[in-house]
């Protein structure tokens, strides 16, 4: 470490508060246009009279009863999505990681479904519940599936049990919708991801989530440099690797269960997120954790932002636009990611 | 050999489904046919037929029920409360189950021609377990039911009812003539997830939506679509824009709680038509129907005018 030549360290320093700056800045765009874009378009201006009290009462009501809280769901949702999907990936090896791919998705919806056809639990606030619960437990079964008959587990058996419990939890979800379509019609919206709910009603659910999981995650940034190495050089560095793998596990259910529950599934996030990020800085956890947190949110807010104003009056739900414009971004990511391995 | 038993397997269920349905309409053969013209071509249909299903609780229930036909299964949703359902007709699987359509051994099955390769109106498919008549979206409940009772010999039947609706109008027009020709009036339904208004009026992707029928019957004035989304969506920040026009609101309660939802939101609250009170709540789902809706409908109006007038 105090090998390093002085500049360098100096040099690098510059380019992560370049990058930190570049992220927050990104992100603060993104709540510009999301408090400006909508079914009712507000310039720039008449947003920032309607933040300080001044401008039309209607505008006020708008950007401080409606959109200031959606941006603030979708900067929770969005952090919390670009952090777990930066943990797994590094904690898994796997820059496929993403939370979905722990089963966190199929997991909440397959609580909802249940919670409401089964024991007709239909209000927000209980939603809320039961999917930061499926979500956890969808995640453990992942954890434990993918660890059975092993010390640890691989990369590989984490992907193949994350896809096989996906599965299983979609398949009985649907399974359970389809036995009474009327009844689970109204669970049906949830199934998509979008930042429309009252973040009135959903923000203090699951800020302890949220909070507790942001929490970690900042004790785990140094750690996981350790974990990049390899779980034996991890270990030999004076690293628990079972443990530190049990907290990632940890803060990915707060986290990703957490934002799943507030939002529905939402796609993209915490796979792109960290991607763009590491593409930019390399391999310094801290960094990537901080970044993914900021480019997730502004992500998710400029989707949602989008949405709002492509279908006005309608809209066209966030986690729908992610996907849309998550995955060409992937594309290009990856491919630019191959040419580099292939030159 | 695994692929060739599949597809002999196959076969043979296709061939064993073909003869069950056609075993099926030689026991519910009526003694009677007649031929009909409808939009699918020439189809055969009983006389007098003795087991009808009704694949929609809305459009097709109603009209079966208003044409004295023999249900034996609906399905879609379960009918709702102002459907003057017989005790013990079921409420089939939904989406329809061809199967046990077919076990029901039905000699005329009525269906929306809203989509017809869909699972829930399967227009496409069900012929080959009994003939169909089909409903056209584009018309309004009382073509539909007309062009039936045409079909059907029930001539009659349709026009009475139809004329039993056209009374009940005519009443309410002469109680509150003045209130129809000047106000606006807004359908709608809050959804309490996407929080965002639904809005029943003509011009939507939903086509011919009841609310809109009757406003219209009335002679009353309803919400442009101009404004709206494709399928009537209207964002809770553009309440005022679209809904500050309206003089009363139709607020459709769809059992989840959204009327309790809405009255907390302030862009609600300010509305004009909400200041006045003249908001009439409507217990269920009134998008899609025939007669027996447009009745339920037209009490709510005349509930809602009356607000107005007071």
């Amino acid at each position: 470490m105090s090998m390093r030549p002085r500049p360098q360290r100096i040099h690098r320093r510059r380019h992560s508060a370049r990058a930190l700056l570049l992220s927050l800045l990104l992100l603060l765009l993104a709540i510009l246009a999301g408090l400006s874009a909508g079914a009712k378009p507000l310039s720039p201006a008449s947003v920032l009279d309607a933040l300080a009290g001044r401008g039309s009462e209607e505008a006020r009501i708008i950007v401080r009863e409606l959109r200031l809280p959606r941006a603030l769901l979708g900067l929770l949702v969005g952090a919390a999505l670009g952090l777990s999907g930066a943990i797994i990936q590094s904690a898994t090896r796997n820059p496929l990681g993403d939370p979905g791919l722990m089963g966190v998705n199929a997991g909440a919806s397959l609580a909802v479904v249940l919670g409401a056809g089964v024991f007709g639990m239909t209000g927000i606030g209980s939603l809320i519940w039961l999917a930061a619960l499926g979500a956890g437990l969808a995640a453990l079964a992942v954890y434990f599936v993918a660890g059975m008959g092993t010390k640890d587990a691989s990369p590989l058996q984490l992907t193949l049990a994350g896809v096989a419990v996906g599965a299983l939890c979609f398949g009985l979800a649907q399974g359970f919708a389809l036995s009474d379509p009327e009844r689970f019609d109204l669970v049906r919206n949830w199934r998509v991801g979008a930042l429309s709910g009252d973040a009135r009603v959903i923000l203090p659910a699951v800020i302890p989530a949220l909070g507790a999981g942001l929490i970690l995650a900042a004790f785990l940034a140094p750690r996981l440099n350790l974990m990049a190495l390899g779980a034996d050089r991890a270990a030999s560095l004076g690293v628990s690797v079972a443990r530190t793998q049990g907290l990632c596990l940890l803060t990915v259910i707060l986290l990703a269960g957490g934002a799943t529950a507030a939002a529905g599934p939402i796609a993209f996030v915490g796979l792109a997120a960290p991607h763009m990020v590491r593409r930019l800085l390399g391999a310094d956890e801290r960094q990537i954790l901080a970044n993914a947190a900021l480019i997730g949110a502004a992500l998710l807010i400029g989707a949602d932002a989008l949405g709002r104003s492509l279908a006005a009056p309608a809209e066209v739900p966030a986690g729908v636009v992610t996907a849309l414009v998550g995955a060409p971004i992937l594309l290009v990511l990856a491919r630019l990611k191959w040419g580099r391995v292939t030159a | 050999m695994r692929k060739g038993s599949s597809r002999r397997g196959m076969l043979l269920g296709l061939t064993a489904l073909g003869l069950a349905a056609r075993a099926s309409r030689l026991v519910a053969a009526p003694s009677a046919t007649r031929r009909v013209e409808t939009p699918l071509g020439p189809v055969e249909i009983p006389a007098e037929p003795r087991r009808v299903i009704a694949v929609d609780s809305r459009v097709s229930l109603e009209s079966a029920l208003a044409l004295d036909l023999p249900i034996v299964g609906y399905s879609h949703s379960r009918a709702r409360p102002w459907i003057p359902v017989p005790a013990g007709v079921p409420f089939l699987a939904a989406p329809p189950d061809l199967e046990q359509i077919l076990a029901l051994k039905p000699d005329l099955i009525l269906c929306p021609d809203t989509a017809p390769y869909s699972d829930w109106w399967p227009l496409a498919r069900l012929p080959r377990i009994a003939p169909v008549l089909p409903s056209d979206h584009r018309l309004s409940w009382q073509e539909n039911l007309s062009q039936l009772g045409v079909w059907l010999a029930r001539e009659g039947r349709a026009a009475r009812r139809i004329a039993g609706q056209a009374d009940l109008i005519a009443d309410i027009r002469a109680r509150h003539a003045a209130v129809i020709d000047r106000s606006v009036v807004a359908s709608l339904y809050f959804d309490p997830v996407k929080r965002r208004a639904l809005i029943s009026t003509a011009g939507t992707g939903y086509g011919q939506v009841m609310p809109a029928q009757v406003l219209r019957e009335l002679g009353g004035h309803g919400i442009s679509a101009a404004h709206l989304g494709p399928y009537g969506e209207l964002a809770l920040e553009a309440f005022g824009d679209v809904l500050g026009a309206a003089d009363a609101i139709l607020l459709f309660d769809f059992g989840d709680g959204s009327p309790r939802v809405l009255a907390h939101e302030t862009l609600w609250q300010r509305l004009p038509a909400v200041r006045a009170g003249r908001v009439q709540i409507v217990a269920d789902n009134c998008t899609f129907g025939s007669c027996y809706t447009a009745g339920y409908l037209a009490a709510a109006y005349d509930g809602l005018y009356a607000r107005v007038g007071a």
